[in-house]
This record gives structure tokens, sequence and C-alpha cells, in this order.
């Protein structure tokens, strides 16, 4: 499993100023929120079945 | 000099042309009329990032030059316009409304850019927008080197996004027309919620040379104006194949100004509920008065609705994947933290992890969407649905709240029948129109006519009736 801080930037948040701590985590909160968001659209995706022969769409017809 | 009366700052491209060639004014005049009040009223409402009005007036001279001689270009010959701050102009900065490219230059001036003023259009000024067009998303309006777009109706409303600076100067006379861009509903958004008529044009159709990506499968430029005619005759002269885009269809538009197809032959889409039951309540008067005018022209209407796919997760992985890849240098440098918009700064951060997987799945299952349209388009020609469900939200409001008219037990998801139209109509690469329709408390009202790729012609057809039987797109802010 992933771990939610690396070493380092626990590191680097020991040395912080408790405002600027709080700040950091509420941004790496938010940066998880949105790795989950996009995690749950791939799920979305899943529930779609795919046809093998389905090619991306890179043009778009007329 | 004639008078910078009121009138002639609402005045349409038609109405202008007219005037230049009786020589009752002249481009030089224009220029400078709209370069002032742009430079006076701009920052009002965080519109104007860049006044060109000097290098307008040099330019201007030129263009009387040439309809002195009769030279006639077009009819965007000797009008002021204003273009979207991620098109850029050589020598002058472009800063993408975003405070780490706030000082970039470059060496070359976007191909629409000088496809207007080949045709004599008088650039004026650059205009705000939300920092890098909105991408991948973000909570408040405040997301701009520049400030909340604030509405000209309602300066404690939003002026909605990301072409925000566009959509205010048509609103508020500022400009006669004004160049945006829509990656997803950034054409549509400011166009509705500003009382102005916008125009998202075929994906391909017009050329991104020169303009910021941030998709590079989605991203559009269209005009934004005071009239689905105006539309018709800005696309003509900025529509046309570049070597220099690669998403360059090669395609050319031609404004047929007599296009001529009986009303009673066009069928419109569309669903009862995207009209009665989705919008905000103070809204469906509005919409209800819009469908009947356009049934009283004759158009018949059949019920329709998109077909079933996740449109928000399709589009939400194929534009964060694509912007985190054109964005990752400074998304990695740290840049990214220099950013207005928090949300904003998490999204481009945790759309590196995107997975390629996912993102070609995401186009796979766009090429099944766009395959279902043919079934779709053989049951009408025209889909139409409000191009937001209500008014522009308060300036101070989150951005990313549950939409209105969403059902309270599942808040995030979209209406059904037509409710996923921006997101799908881009996905599509579709030609879409925003007509003002009515007002909700004072505030603009828009519906969305959508077509079937290069199909403009119709739409402007349809939305030039529509406009002729109302009169919403000549109403003006009650303090202009």
């Amino acid at each position: 499993m992933k771990p939610a801080l690396t070493r380092r930037q626990l590191a680097a948040l020991a040395t912080l100023s408790p405002l600027a701590a709080a700040q950091t985590h509420n941004a790496q909160d938010e940066v998880e929120q949105m790795r989950q968001q996009y995690d749950r659209s791939a799920a979305a995706l899943d529930k779609v079945e795919l046809p093998m022969a389905t090619e991306p769409a890179v043009t778009f017809r007329a | 000099m004639p008078g910078g009366d009121d009138d002639l700052f609402f005045s349409t491209i038609g109405e202008l042309n007219s005037r230049l060639r009786k020589r009752e004014i002249s481009a030089k005049e224009l220029a400078g009329l709209f370069g002032q009040r742009l430079e006076r009223l701009g920052p009002k409402y965080n519109a104007l990032v860049l006044p060109l009005t000097r290098r307008a007036l040099q330019r201007a001279k030129d263009v009387d030059g040439d309809i002195r001689r009769e030279r006639f270009r077009g009819p965007v010959q000797g009008i002021p316009f204003g273009a979207k701050d991620l098109l850029s102009l050589e020598g002058y900065p472009t800063t993408w409304g975003a405070k780490p490219y706030q000082h970039q230059t470059f060496k070359e001036t976007a191909t629409v850019l000088r496809k207007l003023e080949g045709s004599g259009a008088m650039l004026i000024g650059k205009l705000a927008m939300v920092e890098l067009a909105g991408g991948p998303s973000y909570r408040f309006a405040s997301a701009s080197l520049h400030g909340p777009g604030l509405n000209p109706w309602d300066t404690t409303r939003w002026s909605g996004g990301s072409s925000s600076g566009s959509a205010i100067a048509v609103a508020a006379g500022l400009t006669v027309f004004a160049l945006g861009s829509e990656t997803s509903g950034s054409i549509l958004t400011p166009s509705a919620f500003c009382g102005v008529t916008g125009l998202r044009p075929t994906y391909g159709l017009v050329s991104r040379h020169g303009a910021m990506a941030l998709s590079w499968t989605l991203d559009k430029i269209g005009p934004l104006a005071r009239s689905a005619e105006d539309c018709g005759f800005i696309l003509d002269a900025i529509s046309g194949g570049d070597l220099d885009d690669p998403g360059s269809s090669g395609h050319r538009f031609y404004y047929d100004s007599d296009y001529d197809h009986p009303f009673n032959t066009i069928r419109i889409g569309y669903s009862p509920a995207g009209f009665a039951g989705h919008p905000e309540p103070g809204a469906r008067p509005a919409f209800a008065a819009a469908l009947d005018v356009i049934r009283s022209l004759g158009f018949p209407f059949v019920e329709t609705k998109l077909p079933d796919f996740p449109y928000g997760p399709m589009l939400g992985t194929i534009l964060g994947a694509e912007a985190a890849s054109i964005f990752e240098p400074l998304i990695r440098s740290g840049g990214v933290d220099q950013l207005a918009d928090a949300h904003q700064i998490a999204g481009l951060k945790a759309s590196l992890d995107i997975k390629s997987i996912d993102y070609l799945k995401a186009m796979r299952i766009r090429r099944l969407f766009q395959d279902s349209l043919r079934e779709l388009f053989s049951n009408c020609d025209i889909l139409l649905a409000p191009s937001r469900l209500g008014v522009a939200p308060p300036v101070n409001q989150p951005l990313d709240g549950p939409p209105a008219g969403a059902h309270p037990s599942q808040p995030n998801s979209p209406p059904n029948g037509l409710g996923a139209l921006i997101p799908a109509g881009n996905l599509a690469g579709l030609p879409a129109l925003s007509l003002p329709c009515g007002f909700d408390n004072g505030l603009p009202l828009a519906i969305q006519l959508v077509g079937q790729p290069y199909s403009e012609n119709l739409l402007i057809h349809a939305g030039k009736a529509f406009q002729k039987a109302t009169d919403w797109h000549r109403r003006r802010p009650p303090s202009l």
C-alpha cells in the first residue's frame, strides 16, 4: 500500500510552522481527494462493455 | 467625431459595417471609442488584461484607407474586438490567466488573430480568463490572475468561465465581439450567464495554432457576439484548414446568409423534463416561453435523450490526462503552486496519476458514443436544451457543488435526457449555439442548439429565426 506521505515529506513537515504544516496537510488531502475522484471515474468507465475492435476516438466524423 | 452614444456600443457587426461603408463613422473612430470604453470599464469587471487601443488606432488607418478605396474585405472589416488571453500576439504578453505565465511572450501571432486582422477587424484588447482555461477543474470564480469575472448584469454574480472577459466585454458593450475557447462549456457558460450569443464551432473547423493547449482532442476556439448572424460573420472569417494545427479538419465555413431551409423540415430534439423539471424553479418560465416561441415558428418537436454513457467520467479522464501531459513541466517544477485555486492545483497534481489504460478506455468509449450519434441524429436535426439550468451563481460561491436540478439522492450526477449535453457535445466535437432566452431575477438565461458536425449554417439559421421573434439578445445591463 502506498504511504500517505513519504519520509522526505514527513521530514519537511517536521521543520514547518504549525500553520504551514496544516496548510501543507490540507493541500495533500485535496490532492488525495482528486486522485480518488479520478479512481471513481475509472470505475465508472469500467462498467461500459467495450467490443475488442473499438478503437480510440482520435478523429471526428462529419 | 460622432458621439459615443450608448446605442453604438451595442450595435451588431452588420449595423456597424453598414455605417462604415456609408462613411457615417470611421474605423479609427470606432477603435478610439471602443478602446477608451474598454479601458475605462473593463477593469471594473476584471475583464481587461491588456489594452491595445494604440495598436488598433494605427491599424485603423489602413482599414479606413481600404474602405475609402472600396476594398471591402467582409463584414468584420473595421470592427473592434477582444480576444481571450490564451491567444498569442507577437511581442505582447500572453498570460493564460495564470501567474506562472504572466510574463510570457510569443514570437508568433495566433492564426485566428491573423485571420481577423487580415479581414480588417481591429483587436483592441486581450481579455481575462480563468487560469489555464480552468483545467482540469476549479472551485472558485477567483481562479484567475486577474480576479473573478464580474457579471455586468450584477457584479455580485460570476460572469461564467473560462472565457470570462470575452463574455463580459460583449455584454457590457466594451467590444463588438470577442474570441473565446471551449474545452467543455467555456464558451456556452459565460455566454449564457452574461446574456450574449456564443458559438462553439465543430472541432477542427477553427485553427488553434497560437492558442494555449489544455486538451488537444477537446479544445475549440469560437466567437461570443451580439447575435447568431454576427457569429456567422466571425466564424466565416476565422475558420479554415491550418497545417500548423494538427487537429485542423481542413474544412472551411462559409456563412450563408440566405440559408433558407423551411422550419417545418427541421426537427428539434428535446427533453420535456430538461425544460420543466431540471432547471432552477425561477428559470422555468423563461425556458417554457422559449419552447413556445420555437414551436410557434413551425419547427416540429421530437422527444429525445442522450444515449447512456458516463459523460462526466469520460470527459474528466480525457481532459485530466491531456492537461497533465501538457502541464507536466509546470506541475513537476512546483510552479503549479502559484495558481490561485487550491482545487485546481490539486487536480493538476493528481492528474499525473491517471493511468494510460483509463485514458484509452475513455477514448474508446468516446468512439462508441460518437458512433451512437448517427442514430440520435436520424430522428432529429437539432438538439435543444437550456445552456445552463439557472442563472449565474454568486461570485464567492463554490462552483463544484451539486448542479441545479440534480436529484437529491444523486447530487453529483447530471439530470438525464439532454442534461449532459455540454460534456457530450464537446466529446463528440459537435457545434453549439447559445442564445439568450430571458431572465430570472434580472439575470440572463439561455438555450443551446446543438447540431451535427459542420451544421453551423443550420444552427445559425434557427438561431436567427429565434432572435427575429425575440429581443433577449438586444437587452443590455441596466447600468449600461
